[in-house]
């Protein structure tokens, strides 16, 4: 099987890893994309076998097409973009500077539109591609005190949705990964909310308990898959029930 | 990206005589699951049974009325009686009846109802009630891209796959502690016997279902199987209440 490229925008993210693992056991050659270059490059460093370029991502607001270009060149023409969130920012709407409002929308909105828009413009020319943005829970209902995350996430659904109504006829699927609640996000929801431990965020999950890393990338495997050939505009949940359950006992699902 | 085995589990999928239930019996027969064909056309179960049989795959035929609790009951106990376990529960059965609202009977209305409504409930809870006092299963509910978006002249098969979308969100809920799965696939337009025949009706064109959906084209049965093979198989261990769609991104577009 010829070999493959992703690129991975926010390599260096818990997520990005654990995808970056993934897409090197599967063969691809990976461009490991970051804001901190040397998270890029500790990774590359432990993606022993794979072929990878280590790349800094420019700031919000930045052209990447040269860069998608570059990897291109090195690596051969992307046939995958991933692109992950960064650690949310979690303060009361009261406290939230607008300032802080638009790093939220910048980073996990802006950003990652200019990777699809440089990477995507490059799979329609080939005719096939596959984009897959990682999201978080926050983007699908009102997350008290994640006002700037829910916000951008919710954007981000829609900009899936509408790549996928432009761009599917033209060989390129773009779907959305919505992650469950990982032990960072419990820890950060647990501050957050106040919460004396974790066992309310555990207990609000119908499968009861947080996502685990081989969750995501078996999720993550079924939307890359090419025989997911007719999955365009999904928004797959990984999350044991979070989103589907309607929260009306108070005290968790699982009393 | 690795192919899951189904080996040693067995499944049960309604309306699986044809259609896209029976090419859901062939992609999880495929992996080892044993199939169980319930279907309620008794000849239609049978040839399906014997077409099984013939690619290799362990499959038994068992009558069913998903209209009427009891005869879904009763197949789901015979499945545990002749095979000691049930792992795998797909409401599939359905109609598709297509007529302006203004014209629909109270028959056709209760019967597109009572099939893919009611009749999901009823495999759902059939299969439920086996699942929870043992090891835990995976129930797939069949719904479609009509439960998400209307649709002209599908006022009952519409609400009906609606209702689906939510029961199955429901039965997340509550039996997600007790490892029951519970998740929907909601199709696009794949060409199946129905919906040529739902073509030649004259309630659409193919032309006009291929200019609705992103992907300029209808779906092909195989398309379907990552779906139900994700669901079914422990890939999806920590999914549920989910309704995944394999609909050529028709959902997505809510514009012209």
């Amino acid at each position: 099987m010829p070999e493959k490229t992703a690129i991975l925008f926010r390599a260096g993210s818990e997520t990005g890893a654990v995808l970056a693992d993934a897409l090197a056991a599967a063969g691809y050659a990976l461009a490991l994309v970051d804001p901190d270059p040397a998270a890029a490059s500790v990774l590359a460093a432990r993606l022993v076998g794979a072929r990878t370029l280590s790349l800094a991502a420019p700031p919000a607001g930045s052209n990447v097409e040269g860069l998608v270009a570059e990897i291109a060149r090195g690596l051969g023409e992307p046939s995958l973009l991933v692109t992950c969130p960064p650690d949310p920012l979690v303060v009361k709407s009261t406290d939230l500077a607008e300032a802080s409002l638009q790093e939220s929308m910048n980073e996990i909105l802006v950003r990652p539109f200019a990777w699809c828009r440089a990477a995507g413009g490059r799979m329609l020319a080939q005719g096939e591609g596959c984009i897959v943005n990682v999201l978080r829970l926050s983007g699908l209902g009102g997350w008290p005190g994640w006002l700037g995350d829910s916000a951008a996430m919710a954007a981000m659904i829609n900009l899936t949705h509408t790549l996928a109504a432009e761009w599917t006829a033209g060989g390129v699927r773009t779907s959305a990964l919505v992650g469950g609640i990982t032990p960072a996000n419990a820890a950060q929801i647990e501050r957050g909310a106040a919460l004396a431990g974790q066992q309310a965020v555990i207990d609000r999950i119908p499968l009861g308990r947080l996502v685990a890393p081989e969750d995501l990338v078996a999720g993550f495997n079924y939307l890359v898959d090419p025989e997911s050939s007719y999955v365009s505009g999904e928004v797959l949940r990984i999350d044991g029930g979070w989103d589907a359950w309607g929260r009306l006992h108070a005290g968790g699902v699982r009393k | 990206m690795s192919t899951p085995s189904l080996a040693g589990r067995v499944a049960l999928i309604t309306g699986s005589g044809r259609g896209l239930g029976l090419s859901f019996a062939r992609h999880l027969g495929a992996l080892g699951a044993t199939c169980v064909i319930a279907e309620k056309d008794e000849a239609a179960g049978q040839a399906a049974e014997a077409a099984l049989r013939g690619e290799g795959v362990s499959a038994r035929f068992v009558p069913i009325d998903v209209t009427q609790c009891d005869s879904v009951d009763r197949a789901a106990a015979l499945c545990l009686e002749e095979f000691g376990r049930l792992d795998i529960w797909i409401n599939n059965a359905g109609v598709a009846l297509h007529r302006a609202s203004e014209e629909v009977t109270a028959e056709s209305w209760d019967l597109s109802i009572a099939i893919m409504l009611s009749g999901t409930f009823y495999g759902c809870r059939a299969a439920g009630r086996i699942m929870l006092a043992r090891d835990g299963g995976t129930i797939i509910n069949i719904a479609s891209i009509n439960g998400m978006v209307a649709q002209s002249g599908r006022a009952a098969y519409s609400a009906a796959k609606a209702g689906v979308i939510r029961l199955t969100e429901v039965l997340a809920g509550e039996w997600g502690s007790r490892k029951v799965r519970v998740n929907a696939i909601a199709p696009g337009v794949i060409l199946t016997e129905l919906s040529e025949r739902a073509i030649k009706s004259g309630a659409a064109t193919v032309e006009i279902y291929e200019q609705r959906t992103p992907a300029k084209r209808l779906g092909r049965l195989e398309e379907l199987k990552n779906a139900v093979v994700f669901l079914a198989s422990d890939a999806s261990s920590y999914v549920t209440g989910q309704t995944l769609r394999v609909d050529g991104g028709w959902v997505s577009d809510h514009f012209l």
